[in-house]
């Protein structure tokens, strides 16, 4: 296992393109210290900002106050991260495969475009988790995220396949112009959930409106919920125990695109035959 | 407009020499300057601005480094002139034109799809050259062309009507295109971007290549210069003041699209667009750029461009320069492209490879002499000591992607593809002269139809760094 303590708080943002455990797995200590990264507009090293403990392997512990730390472990390929403190924004962004775990918050872009790959966050996540960058057509296409608590707005911001669940409330706009894969929103949320989505589902696990594009379509029981639950708990993600026994009401849209996604809303209304 | 782009593109950081800014295939002002320099190039042309935004284009202008550079303005669309060739007045229409020059202080005289961009306006085109455009009795895209050629002859501009022809994109417009060539005859003129105007074929399934027809007739005309607007396989994005190709580019798409109505001067359109080796229109236009290049005899009348962000980057030019100074390179490019093409192209017998010096004519020398720099493209007494030196490499695009020094004014600006200094280059403008009276009656064209009065609308001399007025020799 590989240790690296942030010596002292950040001023100003710190990229970090270049580390992920896959990156510095193979690497001895003496190179992960001279690893270039830039803080703000001027080149620095790793080791300008971080005490390196332990042997370089692919499971990465990272200590301290990331929340300037941007882009850690974008395209990560492998491996573990832990981080203990807040992370910063792009975390994850690009990833293809292994796990980060996060024990605090973090910011905007969380496993945007993400390919694969599995992202634990035990508190809240900024704006657009999961989504696609500004001028791409395709957000998070495979992988898994869960955020402990609340996350911002434009959550699965198009994303295509994989899964974000978030145990909070999100922000406005979750699953803009979403193409498919699967958000599981477990408390209530703000609106204009789903619009333009073409594809993929939303569950909510508490009452919500849909948008008033989308039509009902009747209500839905299905097997698929306590499969989806045993994958989800394969993976960690706790799913509130009461999400089985609810029932959902089905709303398909968005039809101004002419979209076949679906919001599943979950209401207390008596199951109908 | 593509904000995707500045992810994957190169990254210039903040230095104590240059400042930040990212390459694409539309880099920043700045990055711009720093990768024509990197290639060795030290004088660059842009060569479509509306009069309207000049001083836009002049503030950008002076945020490019290192490089001289000028600009050509858009006039084939411009309906106070178009007016007045209708009324028959083509001194007063000369007037204007040199008017709008000065205003803009440009170097000379961009016409793109004439008529085409106005008639556009009022939901047409303008296709065929002896056809009125929708909204005038008389006058035709031909007679726009052949008036503008006559007075950048006139009015003695070193640098000819830079034609944009009609119908560009189109499956059969090598007849159009062969036609706007005789309408020019007895005037000088640069055909821009000339492999989007040479297509045969029907429709595009049966688009061909048509490259020999236009090389055999511009070899025979001395007066016709021209750059082939080559296209490389990848992203880009299409940027253009032809607003009905690029809405018809836009349907054929489905991606991204903006167009702009600019006044009553010209348009513009954008849209990003991905050249794919597997698209048989794409192949199409790929091997037509080379083989443009390859038929056409004279290389001081054929000059290496991609239409940047067109066809392609402008920091892409060595990979054309490799293709043209390999003809096994280029043979091996050609198995990527689809079988049921390679009937339709002339580029598989071709055999020509460019030599170093005619390398040196179609990036500098051709080019500096196309637009009248006469300090510019040549290594003699009274030249600019602008001066690319390359190290031996067996890769062209290496060694033109990379020069060993770059010297701008005598300047040691580049060493081993490390920029040192960041001087400003000139900015090259003409000054053609035009009978007084024409402006007072523009003042009252302004008044009727600009959102801009007449007296803010010339650009101030003070608003370009470094200007150098280069003299007209009027006939």
């Amino acid at each position: 296992m590989l240790r690296l303590v942030l010596k002292n708080p950040l001023q100003v943002p710190l990229d970090a393109e270049s580390l992920s455990p896959s990156a510095l797995c193979n690497r001895t200590v003496k190179e992960i210290g001279e690893i270039p990264l830039r803080y703000g507009r001027r080149p620095a090293k790793l080791r300008d900002f971080f005490e390196i403990e332990g042997e370089p392997s692919d499971h990465l512990v990272m200590e301290g106050d990331l929340s300037k730390i941007r882009h850690l472990a974008s395209h990560m390929d492998g491996g573990l991260l832990e981080v203990y403190g807040h992370g910063g924004m792009h975390l994850g962004a690009h990833m293809r495969a292994g796990t980060i775990q996060v024990h605090g918050c973090v910011g905007d872009w969380l496993g945007a475009e993400m390919r694969g790959g599995a992202i634990h966050v035990t508190q809240d996540a900024g704006n657009q988790v999961g989504g696609a960058y500004r001028g791409n057509r395709i957000g998070m296409n495979n992988g898994l995220i869960y955020v402990g608590r609340d996350a911002g707005t434009e959550v699965g911001l198009k994303m295509r396949r994989g899964t974000i669940v978030v145990a909070g409330r999100c922000g406005d706009f979750a699953g803009l112009h979403m193409k498919g894969g699967t958000i599981v929103i477990q408390q209530a949320s703000s609106s204009r959930l789903g619009v333009w989505m073409r594809r993929g589902t939303i569950m909510c696990l508490a009452p919500i409106t849909a948008p008033p594009s989308f039509s009902v379509s009747g209500p839905y029981l299905s097997a698929f919920l306590h499969v989806f639950a045993g994958f989800l708990r394969s993976e960690g993600v706790p799913l509130a125990s009461c999400a089985l026994e609810q029932v959902f009401v089905r709303h398909v849209g968005d039809p101004s695109i002419d979209g076949r996604g679906e919001i599943l809303i979950a209401s207390n209304a008596p199951s109908e035959p | 407009m593509t904000p995707e782009d500045r992810q994957r593109a190169q990254k210039f950081f903040h230095s104590h020499v240059h400042r930040a800014g990212h390459g694409g295939f539309a880099p920043t002002s700045f990055a711009t300057g720093y990768l024509y320099a990197g290639m060795g190039w030290t004088t660059v042309n842009e060569a479509a601005v509306p009069v309207l935004t000049a001083r836009h284009t002049h503030e950008e202008l002076n945020d490019v480094p290192i490089v001289d550079k000028s600009c050509l303005v858009l006039m084939a669309n411009n309906e106070i002139m178009l007016d007045l060739l209708e009324q028959g007045d083509a001194a007063r229409a000369k007037d204007v034109v040199a008017w709008y020059v000065n205003a803009a202080k440009a170097f000379g005289i961009k016409a793109v799809n004439p008529g085409g961009v106005a008639a556009w306006k009022r939901g047409h085109d303008a296709k065929q050259l002896t056809s009125s455009i929708a909204g005038y009795d008389r006058l035709t895209p031909g007679e726009i062309i052949r008036q503008l050629a006559r007075m950048c002859d006139e009015l003695g501009l070193p640098h000819p009507m830079h034609l944009h022809c009609n119908n560009l994109g189109a499956p059969g417009n090598i007849s159009t295109t062969l036609e706007t060539l005789k309408h020019l005859e007895g005037h000088r003129a640069h055909v821009a971007h000339l492999q989007y105007h040479t297509y045969g074929g029907h429709d595009w399934d049966s688009i061909c290549s048509q490259s020999a027809q236009a090389a055999e007739y511009i070899n025979a005309h001395p007066n016709i210069t021209t750059d082939v607007g080559a296209v490389l396989f990848g992203n880009s994005v299409t940027i253009t003041a032809d607003g009905p190709w690029q809405h018809l580019l836009y349907r054929l798409t489905g991606r991204k699209w903006g167009n702009v109505d600019v006044e009553n001067e010209t348009g513009c359109g954008i849209v990003p667009y991905t050249y794919k080796r597997t698209n048989l229109v794409n192949a199409v236009q790929w091997a037509v750029g080379l083989e443009l290049l390859l038929l056409l005899d004279d290389p001081w009348r054929v000059f290496l461009t991609t239409d940047h962000p067109n066809g392609a980057s402008f920091w892409r030019y060595p990979e054309i320069i490799r293709l043209l100074m390999s003809a096994d390179f280029r043979k091996e490019c050609l198995t990527a492209l689809p079988d049921r093409i390679k009937s339709s192209l002339y580029l598989p017998e071709l055999t020509r490879e460019y030599t170093l010096y005619e390398i040196a004519t179609i990036t500098a020398a051709g080019p500096a002499r196309a637009l009248g720099l006469m300090r510019k493209g040549a290594l003699g007494t009274g030249s600019d000591a602008d001066i690319a030196i390359y190290d031996e490499h067996e890769d062209p695009s290496q060694v033109f992607g990379r020069p060993r020094f770059v010297i701008k004014a005598g300047e040691v600006v580049i060493r081993d593809g490390e920029i040192l200094s960041t001087p400003m280059g000139r900015e090259f403008l003409v000054q053609p002269t035009f009978d007084p009276g024409a402006a007072g009656s523009l003042r009252k064209d302004f008044e009727n139809c600009y959102t801009m009065s007449f007296d803010n609308y010339p650009v101030a001399m003070n608003c370009l760094h470094r200007p150098d007025v280069i003299d007209c020799l009027p006939e």
